[in-house]
């Protein structure tokens, strides 16, 4: 679900359709905005260029709103990711994340800055911020392996309803989760994280798998991390097949840095 | 239960059902009929050779032929014609629509006239920002009044004319003087009533003449054959005694000649046969003849006769005034089924008997336009009124055109004493 | 054949209080002539379509002439589809429409779409929306062959 326009946005819903995805966008007066990534793999660089996209109506929004809400009851598992486009209020993710958590559908948080900062109220069952935009409030010293558990446990406080929080960040080769029962410091084998791109998308859409085929939220965590594996020592955009993906939660270790007493 | 009681019973059962319309009246009255078969009371042949076959196949015919004839739009092109004429003055044009309506309705069914022509008037009052009640007004009762002028114009003069074997020609020399100057003095008044919507009114006279006729013909060529073999239809009518052809072989002679010469798939014009009339008419022809069996038709006509004393003059009196008021509030054809073997019996009576038939052609014909339910077309013109967001309700309607139906069966009443009685 | 594997995977549908003001939009920027209907469960309660907005825009003696063009132009059709704005979609959607299953057939969806003359068939599972086939997927199914 989302927004598309224009000629872009009709490639990109047949695209989606070609891989056997349902859709239900909202198509909007403006053209989908094209990102261009470029991925210098020799020297470790990413250089993206970020259009804004077209500004939503408030018609549009209304019209989303309602469909997401019809979708909502009929979902087993809502990941809410990305960028806010232009023309919507800044908490819309909370109030998506309000009407998931109204029809007891978990929801999965991944998204940048102010978005995050105000969807993450609402409580979602994951909440996977973008390090680039971890506000510095949360954490004094991001750029530790304390520091990021001390921002995941912020986190995990701001509602009841979080049951883990992820983050990353490459920079010091480092990814943790924060339950309400301990801290887990992730390390993979053999990995080699060049780059981050599509990382954090795979997770999600691993955790989803993971929660819709019975699994608890740690092994869909693993099941996510296993897919971000995947996604990252392959070259192509699109994920392989599930065995792949299977494959690699040999590879996923969760060190338990901390037990919390239960209260 | 007597047959004599059986016979009443189910047909009263019919009368209701018509009127409280929950089922469709054409299940009603076959039914019915056969009811009458299943209950002993007509035998299945005396059943059959009740239905008066000559009227069913005078109205295949002519539904056949109406129903190619306007698909070339030559309806429209008189109606809108008609229209122009009367160079946007709204008097005139609701004159000329009448006129045109009249004139149809003499060869053609009412109910398709107005079918033709009240989607046409809708369409020029709407952009004259005219109120249309008064032209559908003049439109049901110029229908029902040229119907009445001919043979063809109106079923119950076709159910006439076959049981009375009274001729086309007849009906031309008796019926269409009388309905001529029945209509005048009709649109006249109804001119009179209406003077406030149909005079110092503000319309933009530019529409009326930016029409073009023309723009309603949709086959030239399908035109040209299909009025010639409606002209040698209606001339084989007014010859058919002569020639002494029945009007149902020549009805769906022409018709088949009509199917055959323009190229027409008969499968999708049959579809436009009316059907549920005729089936309709069948099943009424034999509850009638259940009526007629049982001896309750002769012993109606002896009261009638009882009361007129013998007198043809009072009798012709009284059938016309009869047919008048009851036509309008039930539906004519019904109405002359039972009236026809009535007045065959009472004719007998009388050496001399047409005025009798011509008093219920009259009387039935124009009671038609005594309120919404006097004839089909009378509904239908109500309920495109309704689809259009205008309304035609009963009330409306009764308060102009009863006491304009009286007068003209006045006169009527008057030109038949006038005409068989007094000269 | 099933008729999943070419209908158009896209389950966009409108609410039945909006405005036909708001339906024609959406109509308009999907692309579609037509579009599902449906409730707060997403199942499927009607069948909107651009013929029926259309037909409720034309005056009702339009249907009974044969050649309309005589007509003087009183821009009758812009009006009325402008006072059929603030209707709602409930108003005017078709609540008996046809539909198909998943696990049906191209030959019979595309024989349901020519004896009823629909443009567009919405395909439920237990009443819910998955997917809408159009006339035009039948064919674009016969090229998928070509762009792999």
């Amino acid at each position: 679900m989302g927004f598309i326009g224009g000629h872009t946005g009709r490639m990109l819903e047949c695209l989606t359709h070609d891989e056997n995805v349902t859709t239900n966008f909202v198509h909007i007066h403006g053209e989908t905005r094209s990102n261009l990534t470029i991925i210098d793999s020799e020297q470790n660089h990413i250089t993206t260029i970020t259009q804004s996209g077209p500004k939503i109506s408030r018609e549009e929004l209304e019209i989303f709103l309602d469909r997401f809400k019809k979708m909502a009851r009929i979902s087993n598992v809502i990941i809410i990711s990305g960028s806010i486009p232009p023309g919507i209020p800044e908490n819309i993710y909370a109030a998506l994340i309000d009407i998931a958590n109204k029809e007891n559908k978990p929801c999965i948080l991944n998204c940048p800055g102010k978005a995050f900062e105000m969807g993450v109220e609402a409580g979602p069952l994951v909440a996977y911020p973008d390090v680039r935009g971890i506000p510095e409030f949360y954490s004094e010293n991001i750029n530790s392996l304390n520091g990021l558990f001390s921002a995941g446990e912020k986190i995990i406080n701001i509602n009841p309803k979080i049951e883990l929080v992820i983050l990353s960040k490459p920079s010091i080769q480092e990814i943790v989760s924060v339950t309400k029962s301990g801290h887990y410091d992730i390390e993979i084998e053999d990995i080699k994280m060049t780059n981050l791109y599509g990382f954090s998308d795979s997770i999600t859409g691993g955790i989803a798998y993971g929660l819709t085929h019975d699994h608890n939220l740690l092994e869909s965590l693993k099941i996510g991390l296993s897919a971000g594996i995947v996604k990252l020592e392959s070259i192509k955009k699109y994920n392989a097949d599930l065995n792949e993906i299977v494959n690699e939660v040999k590879r996923v270790k969760m060190h338990s840095i901390l037990n919390k007493k239960k209260e | 239960m007597s047959h004599h009681t059986t016979a009443i019973v189910i047909f009263v059962i019919c009368l209701i059902f018509f009127i409280i319309e929950k089922i469709n009246r054409s299940l009603v009255a076959v039914f019915c009929a056969s009811l009458l078969v299943i209950l002993g009371v007509l035998t299945q042949t005396e059943a059959i050779n009740y239905i008066d076959f000559n009227t069913l196949g005078l109205l295949i015919g002519m539904m056949i032929i109406v129903a190619v004839t306007r698909k070339t739009g030559i309806f429209e092109y008189v109606g809108i014609q008609a229209i122009k004429l009367s160079n946007a003055k709204p008097w005139k044009i609701i004159f000329f629509l009448s006129f045109a309506t009249a004139f149809l309705s003499a060869f053609l069914d009412n109910v398709t006239t107005v079918l033709l022509f009240v989607p046409i008037t809708l369409a020029i009052t709407d952009t004259m920002k005219l109120n249309p009640i008064p032209f559908l007004i003049a439109e049901i009762l110029s229908s029902n009044i040229g119907g009445t002028a001919t043979l063809i114009g109106d079923p119950p003069n076709i159910m006439i004319g076959s049981v009375s074997q009274l001729s086309f020609i007849d009906f031309i020399i008796n019926n269409t003087p009388i309905i001529i100057l029945v209509f005048f003095i009709n649109t006249f008044l109804l001119i009179l009533i209406y003077r406030k919507e149909l005079f110092n009114v503000n319309f933009d006279p530019n529409i009326i003449n930016t029409l073009d006729p023309s723009k309603s013909i949709t086959d030239l060529k399908l035109l040209k054959k299909a009025l010639i073999i409606f002209i040698l239809t209606i001339s084989a009518f007014i010859f058919h005694g002569t020639i002494d052809i029945e009007l149902a072989t020549i009805s769906i002679f022409f018709a088949i000649l009509m199917l055959i010469t323009c190229k027409i798939d008969p499968e999708q014009v049959l579809t436009e046969v009316d059907w549920v009339t005729l089936f309709f008419l069948a099943g009424l022809f034999t509850l009638v003849g259940g009526l007629d069996k049982t001896g309750i038709i002769s012993s109606l006509g002896e009261k009638i006769l009882n009361i007129s004393k013998g007198s043809l003059s009072l009798t012709s009196t009284f059938v016309i005034w009869f047919s008048g008021l009851f036509g309008s509030f039930i539906v004519s054809v019904p109405f002359t089924a039972i009236m026809n073997p009535i007045i065959k019996h009472i004719s007998k009576a009388f050496a001399e008997s047409d005025p009798l038939w011509w008093s219920l052609s009259l009387g039935v014909c124009l009671g038609g336009n005594g309120t919404l339910l006097g004839a089909p077309c009378n509904l239908i013109v109500a309920n495109l009124a309704q689809k259009n967001s205008s309304k035609l309700s009963f009330f409306q309607f009764f308060i102009v055109a009863f006491p304009l139906m009286l007068i003209t069966i006045l006169i009527c009443n008057i030109y038949i004493y006038l005409r068989y009685f007094l000269f | 054949m099933k008729i999943k594997e070419i209908m158009y995977k896209d389950i966009s549908s409108v609410d039945p209080e909006i405005s036909i003001e708001i339906l024609l939009k959406v109509l308009t920027k999907h692309h579609r002539s037509s579009i599902p209907v449906v409730n707060d469960d997403n199942e499927v309660i009607g069948m909107v379509q651009v013929e029926d907005i259309i037909r409720g825009s034309l005056p009702s003696y339009y249907n009974m002439i044969q050649n309309t063009s005589f007509i003087p132009d009183m821009n009758q059709l812009f009006k009325r589809l402008n006072s059929m704005k603030t209707q709602k979609v409930k108003d005017i959607m078709q609540t008996k429409f046809i539909s198909a299953t998943e696990e049906d057939t191209n030959t019979y969806v595309a024989d349901l779409m020519i004896k009823n003359n629909l443009q567009s068939i919405p395909i439920l599972r237990n009443k819910k929306l998955v997917g809408v086939v159009d006339r035009i997927d039948f064919l674009s199914s016969l090229l998928v062959d070509e762009r792999k």
